[in-house]
């Protein structure tokens, strides 16, 4: 969603910027592509074939490494994400492709943007400063929040899967009636879907960051600043609590409760409720050890 | 619309109301219920019959034990949340009118029964055949050989009758792909969820029987025969030629290695990972997928 500026940025400026001394000289950067932090020294061989003058954001210096210039930072990569936002990065206007289909009892806030072949039904509304991209589905009644962003693909307020056996053992679908909500600065993946529940609503809290091709069910709730990664799966009924990261491909029974500061591991199958700040990993997933939080190492 | 009372309710159940009649403005759950609520009860705990002495909803479906003990009018059934939706069903939803968006791109050829619903850019192919009251999403892609019957739902983002994913490798390791010249057919009833696939067959027929439901991000491959009254939980993956039997259950994100024979009435736990044929009637869970126990 991003796009590069065409900028030529002093490597000062970003010292600058960041509110740190540069050591080394002052250099113009011809793209983005010229700061190097400790993740990503990958790209380092490539670079100095080309012959690139480096600005090197790190903890510490590197030894192999004498970099045009260096500026010294205790959180590199944070730092490269304000300096990419704040110098190379612009976002595009806000605004509502012609394509888009989007029903007049739609509520939209200020600076909403609406991709091509977007869908939103009635009984929605949507904060300001919120980006929904390209093919999304909005089926209400939903209310999203301010400066989320819903990317491409993604359905949310389908029907929810609910389905009973009658008397003569054909399958049943209930009317569903709840609602939506999704709190503040939400982030949903590509393809992902979440559905309404019969009459209860599904919550998704502030901050959380949910990634492609996730499914969430009717009835679930997830509590602010948790992560959810691809593939994974929770069903109806799930209540999450804050701060809970989940691995890709984990899957979630339905009418369980996860406790606060959880981490779920990859592939993990959680068939009853977790206790608050542990590590679950495997099928069954089971409890592998406390869960230690940054600056907590050393207790 | 006349106010709806208990006693209506009662009367079109045909079951006797117990206590007092009443007005009832809305369905609730018990958790968040008050007067002038229908609310029901699946079984007796103390928790849920404190909540109904409490709360006083007006009307409560309800088990006959919980019945037994409280003073909320009520009715007693022996499965009282279907006969709850059921109600819902009847009094307080209304089926969306049949309704073509103009968006919607139906190519010349493709046949569309009567009461039809399709979506804004929902692309439905010069071969496909849809049945009367099918209900298609929004961006649902349908292409191919494929036939729908009565009364299908299919949410939205799908896509039915992409080519199917086969391959051989020929004499210089580069994977051929095997045109996939096949059909698919979904019978009456049968529920896809949103940004499903299913693939069409190599030569023969990808089929969904009657009553199936599959639920969302679901990959059907191609030649796979899901059962009648079969349930295919979210993330799940049914790969090729996989016959699975009537009223299974597949749980969320599990694996069905392809060719597999899966009976009928199974049930597959959570992320499982289905590697073998499995007998009718078992439970299996895991990785790589065992038996636990017989079905009750």
């Amino acid at each position: 969603m991003y796009r590069i500026k065409k900028f030529d940025v002093h490597a000062s400026e970003i010292a600058e910027f960041l509110n740190k001394k540069l050591q080394g000289e002052d250099f113009v950067l011809k793209s983005p592509r010229s700061l190097l932090t400790p993740a990503s020294l990958d790209r380092l061989p490539r670079l100095q074939q080309n012959g690139e003058k480096i600005l090197l954001i790190a903890d510490k210096p590197l030894p192999e490494l004498v970099p045009a210039g260096y500026i010294a930072s205790e959180r590199p990569e944070l730092d490269l994400a304000y300096v990419l936002r704040e110098f190379f990065a612009t976002l595009p206007i806000h605004r509502i492709h012609p394509t888009a289909v989007i029903s007049e009892e739609a509520s939209l806030g200020r600076n909403v943007m609406v991709g091509a072949h977007t869908v939103i039904g009635p009984e929605i509304t949507i904060g300001d400063n919120t980006r929904i991209f390209n093919n999304v589905v909005l089926h209400g009644p939903i209310s999203i929040g301010k400066s989320c962003v819903i990317k491409d693909g993604a359905v949310v307020g389908s029907e929810g899967w609910s389905f009973f056996k009658d008397e003569d053992g054909n399958l049943f679908h209930p009317p569903q009636l709840g609602r939506i909500i999704i709190a503040d600065r939400v982030w949903i993946g590509a393809n992902s879907t979440i559905e309404r529940a019969m009459l209860d609503d599904t919550v998704i809290g502030t901050d959380v960051k949910i990634d492609d091709l996730v499914h969430i069910g009717g009835n679930s709730a997830i509590g602010s600043q948790s992560e959810i990664t691809a593939g994974a799966v929770i069903a109806s009924n799930v209540k999450i609590g804050v701060r809970v990261r989940i691995a890709p491909n984990a899957v979630l029974r339905e009418n369980i409760t996860v406790g606060d500061d959880v981490l779920i591991g990859q592939g993990a199958v959680v068939i009853e409720s977790l206790a608050p700040g542990g590590v679950y990993v495997g099928s069954p997933a089971r409890f592998l050890r406390k869960l230690v939080k940054k600056g907590e190492e050393n207790e | 619309m006349a106010r709806l009372t208990a006693a209506a309710i009662a009367a079109w159940l045909n079951r006797p109301l117990q206590g007092q009649d009443g007005i009832i403005a809305k369905p609730a759950d018990l958790s968040d219920c008050g007067p002038g609520d229908l609310v029901w009860v699946k079984s007796y705990t103390p928790e849920r019959l404190n909540i109904l002495e409490t709360q006083r909803p007006t009307l409560a479906i309800c088990d006959p034990e919980t019945a037994r003990l409280t003073t909320v009018s009520h009715i007693v059934t022996t499965n009282p949340r279907l006969d709850f939706i059921k109600v819902i069903k009847q009094f307080f939803w209304q089926e969306p009118e049949p309704y073509i968006h103009p968006s919607a791109i139906i190519e010349p050829g493709a046949q569309l029964g009567v009461g039809v619903s399709i979506g804004a850019y929902a692309r439905i192919g010069p071969q496909v055949v849809v049945g009367d009251h099918c209900r298609i999403g929004s961006g649902v892609a349908i292409e191919g050989r494929v036939s729908l019957g009565r009364g299908c739902v299919i949410k939205a983002n799908s896509v039915l009758g992409g080519q199917g994913f086969g391959f051989e490798y020929d004499g210089d390791g580069n994977p051929v792909h095997f045109p996939h010249l096949g059909q698919i057919i979904i019978e009456d009833e049968v529920w896809l969820g949103a940004c499903t696939t299913v693939e069409i067959a190599t030569l023969g027929v990808t089929r969904i029987c009657r009553g199936a439901k599959v639920d969302d991000l679901v990959q059907v491959g191609h030649n796979v025969t899901v059962g009648p009254n079969t349930l295919i939980m979210a993330n799940s993956i049914i790969c090729g030629g996989v016959k699975i039997g009537e009223g299974c259950w597949i749980a969320p994100n599990s694996v069905i290695k392809g060719q597999l024979r899966i009976g009928n009435r199974v049930t597959v736990g959570l992320g499982a990972v289905v590697l073998r044929d499995v007998a009718d009637d078992l439970v299996v869970a895991g990785v790589p997928a065992k038996p636990l126990k017989p079905k009750a």
